[in-house]
Parts: C-alpha cells; structure tokens; sequence
C-alpha cells in the first residue's frame, strides 16, 4: 500500500500500482453539505419563529408553517446529512479499498441527481406538492428519481468494492453495505403507491397500515440514515483524527450485527397507546430497550477509540466536535428507547419532548460529526490549514451552546405540553380541559428554542465562510499513492501460517470470512434487516387480521376527499394528530378512541406525531358547525385568542380545483385500492361534490356575514370544512345502530 | 499532510488488547473484550423484555383498552363521589353573591376558554355578550347552567359537561351573573333578531 507498509503486512513482491484518489468528488459533497447545512438551519429558524410569533407566517400559502416544516426536516435530513454522508463515504471508501471510486460518471450523476433533487423538493413542498408522510413527504416522480440516484450510489460504492485492492472490508464498510441495503428497501416499500396527475398519488397502505408502513420507515430512516452511515464514518474518522486505534474489534462485530437486526423491529414504537394490535405495540417496545447495548457499543468504541488521546481533546476542534457528537449519540439513544415505554410515551409523545430528542440527534450526532469530517478533510484536501482555526473554535462553541439551549427547551417545554394534558384534579377533572392553555405554556419555551436554532444556524453560517476561505486559498487535488494489488487468499493464509506471525485470533478467523466475502455482508445483512420487516408488516397485510371492520365506516365524499388532499397540501397533520390514544386524558378530552377500523379509506392515515395544536379525529363530533371552521380557518385568532395557527385567507378566496376529483375516485376505487364507491360518484364526481358543497354553502350562509360573501360553494374552504365535519363521526353512526336494535 | 494515509494509528500508553493482523488505511484495531457493564447490559435488557412480554401478555399486567377501562371505572368513581348534581332555581340564586364561588367562577372562567368567544370580560368577541341585558337562550341560572353543560349551535359552543364537574358549573354560572351585575361595559351589539331582553332581575 505504501513505500511504508504497517509492520504485520507482508512487503508485496509484485509492483505496485498508482491510484488516484478522488478528492473532487468528495470536496463537491462537503461544500454541498455547508451550503445545504444553512439553508436547513435557515428554514428551521423560520419555522420556530413562526411557532412563537404567528404573523410571520405572512398570510402566504408557500411560506406557512405547515408546508415550510417538511422542507426544514427534508433539508437537513436530506440535504445536509445526505451530502455528508456522501462525502465521507466517498472519501473513506477509496482508502479503505484501496481503488478510485468505481466510475467517476457515476459519482457526478449522483451528485448532480442529489442537488437535482433536493431543488425540487425545495420547490414542490411550498408548493403544497406533499404525500404527507414524514421524511417521505416527496411526491412520486421525485420519489423515483430519489430511488434512481440512490442506486446509482449503491453502484458505486459496491463496484469500488468489487475492484478493491485491500482484502478485508473494514468495520465502517459493513455500516455503509448496511446502510445501502436498508434505505433501498425502506424507500421503496413506503413509497408503493398509485399516481392520478402528474404531481399527486395515493399510497397503496391505508389507515392503520400505512401508519406501520411509514413508522417502520421513519423510525428506520433515523436508524440508517441518520446513524448506521455516521457510525461508519466514525470508524474512519475518529481514529483517523485522534491517531489511536479502535478500541475493540469484537465489540464492533457485536454493535453491528445486533443493531441491524434488533433496530429494524422498533417502528411500532412511533404508535404506542394507540389501538393497534398489542402484541406489535409490545415488539415496539422490548425491541427499543434490547436496543440500548448494540447503539452503545458504538460510543463505547468512540470514547475508548479516545484514550490516551483526550489531551488533544483540549486543543483539537475536529476531536471536540466527535466528543460533543457521541456524548449526544449516548444521550439520544438512550432516550429514544426510554421514550418507548408506554408509560413514558403516553407523556412525551405529541409533544416537543421528541423534537428535542431527534434536534439531539440531528444537530448533536450527525451535525457534529459532519462538522468534525469537515473540518478534517478541507485541510486535507486542499493541503491549506483552516482560512481561521479561531473561527472553527467559535463554530463549535456557537454549535453547543445552540444545542444545548434548543434541547432544554424542548425537554422542558414537551415535558410541560404532557404533564398539562395528562392532568386530572381531585375531583376526577381535567385541569386543562382548554388546549389553548397548552399552547399558552408552550410559547417561552419556543422562544428559548428560536434562540438556540439561531446560535446553530450563525455558527454554521461562519462555518461556511471559513470553509470558502480556506478552499479559495488552497488547491483541491487528487491524492496519487501507490498500492499494492490485492492479497490473494494463498499469500493471506501464507502470511497467517508464517512461522512468527501473529495467530489470526478466535474472531477475526470467524467474521473474516464475512469481512473477505462482500457477498456474503450483503446476504446476511439483508437477512438480519428483513427478519423484523417481514414480521410486522406481513400481518398487517392480511385483511382484517389487524383492523376489525366497522360496519358504518364509509368512504369520503369526492367533497370531503378534496377537502382531505387540501389538509395535507397545508401540511396540517404537522400540528394536528388524529389519533385518540387509549389514555383517559384523551377519551375525556377527543372522545372515544380511535380504532384502527375507522381508518380503512385513509390514504394516507393521517394520525401526524406531533400536537402544537389539539387532535382533530373527533372534531366532527366536538365542533361541527361550519360558520365557526369558516372564521377559524380564515383567522383562527378572532376564535381563539392567543392561537398560534397561521391564517389561511387563501382558502376562502381560492375556487376548489375539481379537475382531477375523477380520477382521484377512480383510482380509489380500481385495483389495488378498492374503495367501494358508488356508480354515481364514479360517473361525476365534481357534480356530487358540487352538490354537498351547496349544502355546506348553505349552513354558512345562515351566518349574515358570510351571506354577504359570493360563491360561498365554490370555494376551496367549503371542501374542508366538509372534510372537518366528516372527522370521526362514522363510529358515532355504528353506536346508535346498535343501540336502536 | 501530502499523504496522511501513510500513517498507521498509534497505541496510546494503556493498550492492553491484542492487535489485529492487518490495519485498514493505517486504522489498526485492537480486539479488547467488550468492558463487563456492556454485556450485563446486552443480556440484562434482554431478559427484561422477556419479562416484560410475560407480565403483560401472559401475566397480570393490563394493556391498552383493558388498562383504559380500569382507569376509566376509577375516574367515574372520583367523579360520582365529588359531583353535588345539579341545583335548582332556588337553591342557585342564594349562592349567586358568594364571593368565593365567584372567584373560583371567574378561574374556570378563564381555564375552559370561555374568555376566547366571550371576551375576557365577558363584553362578547364572536360569542354574545354577557353583560348586557340581553339573552339567546335565557337569564335563569338553570338556563345559562344549561347552556355551559350541554353548549349551544351545533358545537360553537362547545358542551363542557365532560371537562367540568357540576359543581364547577355552578361557579362558572355564578361568575357570569356577577359579571352581568357588575353593568355593561362597551363590547358586542345586541343580535335583536336572537336576544330578546331578559334582565337578570333577581
């Protein structure tokens, strides 16, 4: 490998061949990453602005909270820690195989296709172009390029592997086959669905199973977006930086195979308390505490990667960005399994608690460590030191402190929204049976996290200048090494059996046989991933296995369907869940809870995660009158004084778009979908709607205001309001049925 | 710094574990056992979740809508113990001057968000105003207890039966006669074609 091979590697006898290492694709990543890095922090900010002071969302349809919020999480995930992750593998795979990348075509395809993409959703979710599903809020022609650049990558990454010249697949290559494996299948299995226009599709799931779809891939998201691939780069980069070698070998086979297998199962956690089967809540929850060891285990082998080696701690910014980012790893996972606990979850779940535990991870974890390879490679790669080494000390501190601040607001804030709706006095009462009292204790927390938010976003915004600085000073060039070609198994054995040579040890001779075999990291990978996968979401497949059927549930009107697609184009599942859980602070406040059966036409399901404002599943039933969703929607603080939810002006002055309603219900009704609708709503679906639309028009009429207001039933407010009064009162209808007979 | 991959890793002054026969791109691994607390952990949670799976599916432990039902039979109980049901005409009218209830009315007045529809002091936003001598559906106490219990136009004022027991109810009915008392203050006009003039006189 080198004019100075390390000392157990037998001296190749052959010649050595000259590699050029890719530095440019690598630099185009990490200047990506930066650049994406602010304008997710940038959005982030907007959006936590807008929570504590509402007018900011300007009365504008591409600028409000809920449309906003999906480009803020898709930026960062996506973007930001997307571009990150590429940058890092691209860099560490060369060196760890030993070749140039596979095809350097390949590598600017995918980085092209990967801004590409992240332009479009910059521009669609504004738009109010959503599928509403989180991190998976892409419309399916975006979806398809996702899945095409994705490849591309694997391709890449597995070609370099196939040509490689270093026998062995290092620990941070198993997180990267890993990662590989999983995205591709979490993509594509929660991504099934059927399109009626160009920019618009209706999952394949409905109601209780697409909410397991999606939470098994947006808890597996996180799990292999966000922390196998990081966890891969700390491999490379932890040791590489500190200069110390990884602490246990058989440790890092233990941590690696058990989180593949055991992570996988914990999606159901997302649904606890809600009236999904036991059994698969129960799975949600072991699965998340079994989880604990196998994420720690790789802090484990961070820190101990780190002895010897913490005074450089104290001087080294790139070393304090690792530290800082797996003291939050350690913090993060721990917390997120506590938080799976039914008992624990019945509190934080909905509430900012878990946007504190995932800004932990996000800004904590990944951005750190993403920070910390930054700031190790520009040097590297530009062979200039950093433009200001002050002002990378100055990222870090701004970087902590905004963390810091953001978290304890939010642990504070979340802990508060569920102590205030679980609350019951001693006479058997709700103290806040108003939700608005929520809201109100809500608002000072969410001032501490703006600033927080904006302490990240400077830093990152310094960071980005000195990373400009410092690349317009130096000179980004290939690295040219010589190496040797691949061992091959007579001289590996040869080598091993060398009377002097180090034994081979119990497990490196086991797992070694993996390590030499990609193949065989691919299969067993696949196995361990799809073991959980197949188990959850089988059941759930076969009809009525899991979702009793309700005899009075009906399909929406084509009125209330468009009223739904609005609801998700305004992104209103972002602050209103529809899910009553078996809690009784819920059934006491919503009413009865939600049964999976009701929800058997919901494509999507539109439980959400998170209650800025209160659930909607019975809001049909608590608050049926169309003259007060009219004034509420219009300006929801001449309703509600101190509500924080935007104006939707828009929806009153914009005429409804019927173009596509039918074939929206024809696509619901063919195959696969089935909905069983009726003749006359097939045949024109625009008419039925109209003809509702006239009998909403009419109730809001009654209000001598709103009589004075013209086309009343043209307007796009009519199909929501229709789809608000519709809310949860299907199971109401069963009840009375049966207790008439 | 030209060719940072040339180096291999260093040992640090406590290593203790053996080498691995080959370093990666100069990263060199040590085999050291996982420390002790990590295995107690690694099996410990496993034995939890066995335990955990049996308490709850096979054992005692209640679930979602049987623990919901248990929890509910014990709120129901707390709230048949403390309820006082609803008084009459004559039995509200006397209490209608108590300055504690009026405070404890003027408390919930603000919790349940009645403030949000009919202003904070009770002068009318979207919802009438209470302190004129004008009223939809009444000035009897029973009647106004009426409305706050079982609310009024189809959920736009919304039933609080469920959140507050009926002794709170009487507070809150008790705060809105005292705030009508207290006279009319500038706020929402009258609705003539609904409110029909009905002095509280009593």
């Amino acid at each position: 490998m080198s004019a100075d091979p390390s000392p157990n590697h037998p001296t190749p006898s052959g010649a050595l061949d000259t590699v050029r290492y890719d530095n440019r694709i690598v630099m185009a990543f990490l200047i990506a990453t930066m650049i994406w890095g602010v304008v997710g922090f940038l959005v982030g900010v907007i959006v936590a602005a807008q929570l504590a002071f509402p007018a900011l969302n300007l009365d504008l349809p591409w600028i409000s909270f809920g449309r906003l919020r999906p480009l803020h999480t898709n930026a960062v995930i996506f973007a930001f820690a997307g571009n990150g992750i590429f940058a890092g593998v691209y860099y560490s795979l060369q060196r760890l195989c030993k070749t140039r990348l596979f095809n350097d075509t390949l590598s600017w395809v995918h980085f092209w296709g990967w801004q590409l993409i992240i332009v479009s959703a910059a521009i669609t979710l504004p738009l109010g172009i959503s599928t509403s599903k989180e991190y998976a809020e892409l419309e399916w022609p975006i979806k398809i390029a996702i899945a095409v650049v994705w490849l591309i990558f694997a391709t890449n990454v597995m070609g370099s592997i196939a040509v490689r010249r270093e026998r062995h697949l290092y620990v941070a290559i198993w997180f990267y086959v890993a990662t590989l494996i999983a995205i591709t299948m979490l993509h594509v299995v929660n991504s099934l669905g059927i399109p009626y226009s160009l920019w618009h599709s209706y999952p394949v799931y409905a109601g209780l199973q697409d909410a397991l779809v999606q939470w098994w891939y947006g808890h597996n998201a996180v799990a292999f977006f966000l922390t196998t691939p990081f966890l891969g780069l700390m491999y490379y980069f932890l040791p590489k930086a500190a200069e110390q070698s990884v602490y246990s070998y058989r440790l890092s086979i233990l941590h690696f195979w058990s989180l593949l297998f055991i992570y996988i199962w914990a999606g159901p956690h997302h649904l606890l308390n809600s009236s999904m089967p036991e059994w698969a809540q129960t799975l949600g929850v072991v699965f998340s505490i079994m989880l604990i060891a196998p994420s720690w285990g790789g802090a484990i082998n961070g820190y101990l990667t780190l002895r010897g080696r913490w005074d450089r701690v104290r001087t080294d910014p790139v070393l304090q960005f690792y530290v800082a980012s797996i003291t939050a790893y350690t913090m993060t996972t721990l917390e997120g399994s506590l938080l799976s606990l039914r008992e624990v979850n019945a509190l934080s779940h909905n509430t900012d608690w878990t946007i504190g535990h995932v800004h932990n991870g996000a800004l904590g974890w990944v951005g750190f460590l993403v920070l910390g390879m930054t700031y190790w490679l520009i040097p590297r790669i530009t062979r200039t030191p950093m433009w200001s080494k002050t002002l990378v000390n100055v990222h870090f501190w701004l970087a902590a402190a905004g963390v810091f601040i953001y978290v304890v607001a939010m642990w504070v804030g979340g802990i508060l929204q569920g102590v205030m709706q679980l609350w019951f006095d001693d006479q058997g009462h709700l103290v806040h049976p108003d939700f608005m009292n929520v809201v109100r204790a809500s608002i000072p927390w969410y001032h501490l996290r703006l600033l927080g938010g904006l302490l990240y976003l400077v830093g990152m915004i310094i960071g980005l200048f000195n990373v400009f600085k410092t690349i317009s000073a130096g000179k980004t060039e290939d690295d040219v090494v010589k190496v040797a070609p691949m061992q091959s198994d007579e001289a590996f054995i040869a080598s091993i059996s060398a009377p002097g040579a180090k034994p081979l040890g119990k497990t490196a001779a086991f797992h070694g046989l993996i390590e030499r075999w990609p193949l065989a990291l691919v299969i067993l990978s696949a196995i361990a991933l799809s073991v959980g996968s197949v188990l959850e979401i089988v059941p759930s497949m076969i009809q009525g296995s899991m979702t009793p059927k309700i005899s009075s549930i009906q399909p929406y009107t084509p009125l209330e369907l468009a009223g739904r697609d609005i609801y998700i184009r305004e992104g209103c599942n972002n602050c209103h869940t529809q899910m009553v859980r078996t809690l009784r602070a819920e059934t006491e406040r919503y009413g009865t809870y939600t049964q999976p059966g009701e929800h058997i036409y919901d494509r999507p399901h539109l439980w959400g995660s998170k209650r800025t404002g209160p659930d909607l599943a019975r809001e049909g039933v608590i608050r049926p009158s169309a003259i007060w969703h009219y004034r509420h929607l219009v300006r929801p603080r001449s309703m509600i004084e101190g509500s924080i939810m935007p104006n939707y002006p828009w929806l009153a002055a914009d005429d409804l778009d019927t173009s596509t309603l039918n074939s929206r219900v024809q696509v619901l009704a063919a195959a696969p979908l089935y909905t069983p609708y009726s003749k006359e709503v097939l045949a024109d679906a625009p008419a039925v709607a109209q003809a509702q639309a006239a009998v909403v028009a009419a109730e809001l009429a009654k209000d001598p205001d709103l009589a004075k207001v013209p086309d009343l039933a043209k307007k796009e407010i009519t199909a929501v309001i229709a789809y608000l009064q519709r809310m949860g009162t299907d199971l109401g209808k069963n009840t009375a049925a049966v207790e008439r007979k | 710094m030209s060719d940072p991959q040339h180096q291999t890793t260093g040992t640090g002054p406590d290593l203790d574990g053996t080498e691995l026969h080959h370093d990666f791109d100069g990263i060199r691994e040590l085999d050291n056992d996982p420390p002790l607390w990590f295995n107690l952990l690694f099996w410990g949670t496993l034995v939890w979740a066995i335990g955990y799976a049996l308490h709850y599916h096979w054992g005692p432990g209640k679930l979602g809508g049987d623990k919901w039902k248990a929890e509910m039979v014990q709120l129901n109980e707390l709230k048949a113990k403390n309820a006082t049901g609803p008084l009459t005409e004559a039995q509200l009218r006397p209490l209608s001057t108590n300055a504690e209830r009026i405070a404890a009315g003027k408390a919930l007045y603000g919790k349940v968000g009645c403030a949000a529809c009919h202003g904070a002091e009770g002068a009318g936003l979207i919802g009438p105003n209470l302190r004129d001598k004008y009223w939809i559906y009444g000035s009897n106490m029973t009647e106004i207890y009426d409305v706050i219990a079982n609310g009024r136009g189809n959920g736009t004022m919304p039933a609080q039966k469920n959140a507050l027991s009926s002794d709170d109810m009487n507070n809150l009915t008790i705060y809105i006669i005292s705030l009508n008392r207290a006279g009319a203050i500038p706020g929402k006009a009258i609705d003539p074609a609904r409110e029909k003039d009905n002095p509280v006189n009593y």
